[in-house]
C-alpha cells in the first residue's frame, strides 16, 4: 500500500447555505494519479479547489470538516494559504499564460513572486519544469518569444511547467485537457503518467476514458458526495455501486 | 450514444442466441444420425458445422466494432469479454457436434454394436444445457446459467458409466474393438461439448456478477 500524501475526512463546502459537497472522506496516495469523476455539478470542482484553499477568496464559501496535507491540517488556524498553494499546486482548464511575458517568465512566475533573484538558479528551474512537462525540446530556442505565441497543447504545457517550477508535492488539475485538440490531449495524459513518479497528482476530468487510461484510482462524485472510490480498474470493470454503473455507462438520467 | 450501444448490444445478444440455436440443431441431428444409423442427417450437421463457423467469424467482428466504437465500461465490457470468450466456447461446441456427425457417417453402414441410449441421453443433457444458455443469456438469469453448471456434472456421469460399458464390450468380444473405440470417441466428444457449453456458464456467471469462479475446464 502506498503512503498517504492527503487526505480530506468528512469535508463539506458549502455555498451560502447550500452544501456543494457534503461528507467527502478521500484519501490520496503518494505519487499516484486520483481522477475525480462525475456529471456537471456534482462538485467534483469545489472538492478539488478546497484541496488548496482556493475557496479562501471567495467570501460565500465555508469550508466545514479535515484537510491534511502530510498529516497537517491545511486549514488550522496560523497556516499561511499561500505557502499550502505552493505545495499543492494548480492547472486549469484552460491554458493561462501570462499574455506580456515570455515563455522564460510565464515558467518561473512563481519563483519571481517568492523572491528569487538569481538568474542561473531561475534558468535551472525553467529548464527542469520545461523538461518535466515535455516541452524543453520545443522550446528551448525561443525562451524568450511570447508564451502566447505557442499552441494550446504547449499552452497547457508551459502551465503545468509554472505549477512544477515551485515543486509542488501535490498538482490539482481541473480537467486539463478540456479545451485541447485529441494530440495534445495524448501528450498531456503521456506527461501525467511520467510526472506521477514525482507529484502527486489529483485530476478532475469529463472524459472518462481519460480517467480510465490515467488514474490509479476513481471517485464517483453525485449530488455532491463521493458515491464510491476505489482502483481505477475496478471502477471501470466491476463497480460497487448502482450509480457508478449507471453513470460511467451512460445510463444516466 | 447509450441508445446506440444498446442498439449493438441487443443485436450481438440475438446473433449469440442463433449461434447457440445452430450448435443445437447440429448437435441434434448428428445425434439422430448417430442413434437412427442415418447418414444424411450426419451430413447435415456437418454442413452446419460451416454456418456456425463463420457466425463466429462475423459476431466477433462486431463485438470488436462496439469496443472500438463505444469503448464499453463495467457490466456492458463484462458482456462483451463474455461474448468474445463464448464465441471460442461455442465454435469449439459445433466442431465436436461435428465430429459426432463424423463418426456417425462411418457407423452408419454398420450394424450397430448395441442400442445407444446413454449417448442419446448425454445429448439430451446438453441440449437442455444449450437452452439453459440461451435462457441465461437472453434473460440474464443466474439460476438458469448456475443449472448449466449442475448439468455438465450429469454429463460426466454418463461419461464414466458409458466408458466402463464399453470396456466391458472390448473385453468380451474383441471384434467388437473398432466399434467399440469409435463410440468411445462419440462419448469423448459429447462430454468435451458439454465442458464447453458449461465454460460459457462460468462466463456469464461472471458477466452478471463480476465475479470470476474457479477455473473452466478446456
Amino acid at each position: 500500500m502506498e503512503a498517504l500524501r492527503m487526505e480530506t475526512e468528512n469535508l463539506t463546502v458549502y455555498y451560502g447555505k447550500h452544501a456543494g459537497v457534503r461528507g467527502v472522506s478521500l484519501p490520496v496516495y503518494d505519487r499516484t494519479i486520483t481522477a475525480l469523476i462525475g456529471p456537471s455539478g456534482c462538485g467534483k470542482t469545489t472538492f478539488l479547489r478546497a484541496l488548496n484553499r482556493m475557496h479562501d477568496l471567495n467570501p460565500v464559501v465555508r469550508v466545514e470538516g479535515r484537510v491534511r496535507l502530510d498529516d497537517e491540517d491545511i486549514y488550522a488556524p496560523g497556516v499561511d494559504p499561500v505557502v499550502i498553494r505552493r505545495k499543492v499546486g494548480m492547472v486549469f482548464q484552460r491554458p493561462t499564460p501570462f499574455p506580456t511575458m515570455s515563455i522564460f517568465e510565464n515558467v518561473v512566475a512563481g519563483l519571481r513572486l517568492v523572491g528569487v533573484r538569481d538568474r542561473d538558479r531561475l534558468r535551472e528551474v525553467a529548464e527542469r519544469s520545461l523538461r518535466q512537462a515535455a516541452l524543453w525540446d520545443e522550446v528551448k530556442d525561443r525562451l524568450n518569444e511570447p508564451a502566447v505565441g505557442l499552441s494550446g497543447g504547449q499552452q497547457q504545457r508551459i502551465s503545468i511547467a509554472r505549477a512544477l517550477a515551485v515543486e509542488p508535492e501535490v498538482l490539482l488539475m481541473d480537467e486539463p485537457t478540456s479545451a485541447l485538440d485529441p494530440i495534445s490531449t495524448q501528450a498531456i495524459e503521456d506527461l501525467l503518467v511520467d510526472l506521477k513518479e514525482q507529484v502527486t497528482i489529483v485530476i478532475v476530468t469529463h472524459n472518462m476514458q481519460q480517467a480510465a487510461r490515467v488514474s490509479d484510482r476513481t471517485a464517483f462524485f453525485l449530488d455532491g458526495e463521493m458515491i464510491e472510490f476505489g482502483p481505477t480498474e475496478q471502477l471501470f470493470t466491476n463497480p460497487t455501486d448502482p450509480r457508478t454503473e449507471a453513470y460511467i455507462t451512460g445510463r444516466f438520467g | 450514444m447509450r441508445e446506440a450501444l444498446d442498439r449493438d448490444l441487443n443485436r450481438i445478444t440475438e446473433r449469440l442466441l442463433r449461434m447457440i440455436s445452430l450448435v443445437r440443431e447440429e448437435l441434434q441431428l448428428a445425434t439422430t444420425g448417430l442413434t437412427e444409423q442415418d447418414g444424411e442427417r450426419a451430413k447435415a450437421a456437418i454442413h452446419l458445422d460451416a454456418q456456425v463457423d463463420e457466425l463466429e467469424l462475423e459476431i466477433e467482428n462486431e463485438v470488436l466494432a462496439a469496443i472500438a466504437r463505444h469503448q464499453p465500461v463495467a457490466r456492458d465490457l463484462r458482456f462483451l469479454a463474455t461474448v468474445l470468450k463464448a464465441l471460442t466456447d461455442l465454435e469449439r461446441a459445433g466442431d465436436y457436434a461435428a465430429h459426432v456427425a463424423e463418426d456417425a457417417l462411418a457407423l452408419a453402414g454398420e450394424p450397430p454394436l448395441k442400442k445407444y441410449i446413454v449417448l442419446a441421453e448425454m445429448a439430451e443433457r446438453i441440449e437442455a444445457m444449450l437452452d439453459l444458455l440461451a435462457k441465461a443469456l437472453a434473460e440474464r438469469d443466474l439460476a438458469a446459467a448456475e443449472r448449466v453448471l449442475k448439468l455438465d456434472d450429469d454429463v460426466d456421469e454418463l461419461y464414466e458409466q458409458i466408458v466402463r460399458e464399453l470396456l466391458t464390450y472390448m473385453l468380451e468380444d474383441p471384434r467388437t474393438l473398432s466399434k467399440a473405440l469409435t463410440l468411445m470417441r462419440v462419448a469423448r466428444s459429447y462430454e468435451r461439448l458439454g465442458d464447453h457449453v458449461e465454460n460459457i456458464a462460468e462466463r456469464i456467471f461472471f458477466w452478471l456478477t463480476g465475479r470470476l469462479e474457479g477455473k473452466p475446464e478446456a
